[in-house]
């Protein structure tokens, strides 16, 4: 269990998040969901480590998130960020067996080529190994970062995989593609961790199992998805008016 | 082509831009020269002979020492800032090293410390100094990113390049005409102690920069993506400009200022073959040493005997290939 405990953070006077309280249960995705600014991928940033708390803290099965090793944190745990800011070519192949350097200090070993070769063939890369990075589609860079992702922590037990809006600017079929990818970690490897920025609430309604909304840095409200996504909280969350609509593939919240 | 071909074609520059190199220059030699004073037991002394193993030799091999450290540090630096129009010269590093180095020059003889250290050692605190003020600057508001990081330099480079114009007003005639040879680079004070003193710099860089590779790989996806590599990223920015630093000013020390091949050689290699990053540390090592030496052959035969400084030759090929990559698509990211 991740428990994130009265975690406040302020940076040039701002108070990005204000005594942030939650849970996060291993086994499935729990969504961050709210407007631009309210400091999302702040908290990302500070379940990840890269920001250590100014006040409160974040335990991970009990322990501090900073008491693990660097080491130890870096196997398990995978970030996809926004951006990536190439300045040089890198290929496919590259990047991707960059999730690996946490995991030798060398030279990989053949257990770690296979894990670089399966992550390539599972998001459909083998022939684009040797494509220069930059010059990929929208779509072909993030299924290239997902394989990275894959890469840096499929052979460990209780990975966390944090995710700062991963499906932008993706069409329909590679959100559905990336999406079903998550489900199917998350479900066949139960100790898992995963937490995605999401804005799209019918992506949200149809992937996410917990959703914790934020406000102005305060978490609005935390939970399973059942007890959380109505039309009240998506209105306090967006400042907009929502009408849920039952379909024959379940619910749908039209603005 | 293969990466295996293009380490043979580096090779064969190499080798012949060395041998050129040998061969011309005040005193033409043939190969049969050469040939004879390494390989004759005559110990007959004569003047040709004395020319080509007290200068030209030392000459020629520190040209490729240099050649190369320069091509590392471009790398190291274009890498760490994430930056293809990075050069030492452009963040202050070689401008610190000079303003060391002329610091020596003037008061060498009359300010212990200065002489005790002596004019690398002036170099080297003049490159730390510069360096010191970087990192300082750059990460007083708590903005550590590589965008502060290159206009502070670029700052200091200014501060330190005004140092050196006071400090040649300030000097006497044959000093202040030192100071500004200097400053535009020349291999023309090469001798055997310089060339074992930047062997033994060379060799340990050239570990050290293979140890930082990965970190630096890693950096080029953002700081954030390397710390979820496991890398610190302000390890990675202080270990790379320490190494880099000290690399320069030593060289800045013995040769003066060398502008653009720390800016060119790290293109070149990257457009030879693969992107992999070690790789085009070695190809930098290559082509650092080959355009070094090609551009000293240079500056000593265009108005052969006198010299003109190697600034103005790598100035001369540097400036149009800068100008023409500032046309390219370069992009810039922090």
């Amino acid at each position: 269990m991740i428990k994130v405990n009265s975690l406040s953070f302020k940076i040039e006077g701002n108070e990005i998040l204000k005594s942030i309280n939650l849970q996060i249960s291993p086994g499935e995705i729990h969504v961050i969901a709210g407007q631009n600014g309210c400091g999302k991928s702040t908290l990302l940033k500070h379940l990840s480590r890269f920001l250590p708390p100014q006040k409160g803290e974040i335990s991970l099965n009990d322990k501090l998130i900073q008491n693990f090793s660097l080491t130890d944190w870096t196997k398990n745990t995978t970030v996809i960020s926004q951006q990536i800011p190439l300045a040089f070519p890198f290929s496919v192949r590259q990047i991707v067996a960059m999730g690996r350097y946490p995991h030798y200090s060398w030279q990989p070993s053949n257990l770690d080529l296979e894990i670089i070769d399966l992550a390539l063939s599972r998001f459909n890369l083998n022939e684009l190994e040797n494509r220069n990075f930059q010059t990929l589609s929208g779509g072909e860079k993030q299924r290239v970062l997902f394989a990275k992702m894959l890469a840096q922590i499929d052979d460990q037990e209780a990975p966390l995989l944090l995710l700062d809006e991963p499906l932008n600017a993706l069409d329909v079929h590679f959100q559905i593609q990336l999406m079903s990818f998550l489900k199917q970690f998350v479900s066949k490897k139960p100790t898992t961790y995963c937490i995605v920025i999401l804005h799209d609430i019918h992506t949200i309604c149809k992937y996410a199992d917990a959703i914790t909304f934020l406000r102005n840095g305060e978490v609005l409200v935390t939970g399973k998805k059942e007890e959380v996504l109505n039309s009240n909280f998506l209105e306090v969350t967006y400042d907009t008016k929502f009408q849920e609509v039952q379909t024959p593939h379940g619910r749908v919240f039209i603005y | 082509m293969k990466e295996s071909k293009v380490y043979l074609l580096l090779c064969i520059v190499l080798l012949g831009s060395t041998i050129v190199a040998l061969l011309f220059g005040a005193t033409h030699y043939s190969l049969s020269d050469i040939a004879n004073y390494v390989f004759s037991h005559e110990s007959s002394y004569s003047m040709e002979k004395a020319i080509f193993f007290e200068l030209r030799l030392p000459r020629v091999i520190l040209t490729l020492i240099v050649g190369a450290i320069l091509g590392i540090t471009g790398f190291l630096l274009q890498s760490l800032f994430r930056n293809p129009i990075i050069e030492p010269g452009l963040i202050g590093i070689s401008s610190g090293a000079a303003f060391g180095a002329a610091l020596f020059t003037v008061f060498g003889s009359s300010v212990t410390w200065i002489c005790l250290i002596g004019s690398a050692g002036s170099a080297i605190f003049g490159a730390l100094l510069a360096m010191t003020f970087i990192v300082f600057f750059a990460s007083s508001k708590g903005n550590k990113g590589s965008v502060v990081l290159l206009l502070t330099g670029i700052a200091i480079n200014a501060l330190f390049y005004s140092g050196v114009g006071m400090l040649t007003l300030v000097a006497r005639d044959p000093q202040a005409r030192s100071i500004t040879f200097w400053n535009l680079g020349s291999f023309s004070g090469a001798d055997w102690n310089q060339v074992v003193l930047m062997l033994f710099l060379f060799v340990p860089g050239l570990l050290l920069s293979f140890l930082l590779i990965r970190q630096l790989e890693a950096l080029q996806l953002g700081e954030e993506q390397a710390f979820y590599l496991g890398f610190n990223p302000k390890k990675i920015r202080y270990s790379t400009l320490i190494l880099a630093s000290t690399m320069i000013a030593i060289a800045t020390s013995f040769v003066g200022v060398i502008a653009f091949v720390g800016l060119v050689v790290p293109h070149l290699s990257r457009r030879l073959g693969k992107g992999n990053f070690s790789n085009v540390l070695f190809k930098c090592c290559f082509l650092g040493a080959i355009i070094t030496t090609l551009a000293d052959l240079l500056s000593r035969l265009i108005v052969s005997p006198a010299e003109v400084p190697l600034g103005i030759v790598t100035s001369l090929v540097g400036v149009p290939f800068f100008l023409w990559l500032l046309k390219q698509n370069v992009s810039y990211h922090d």
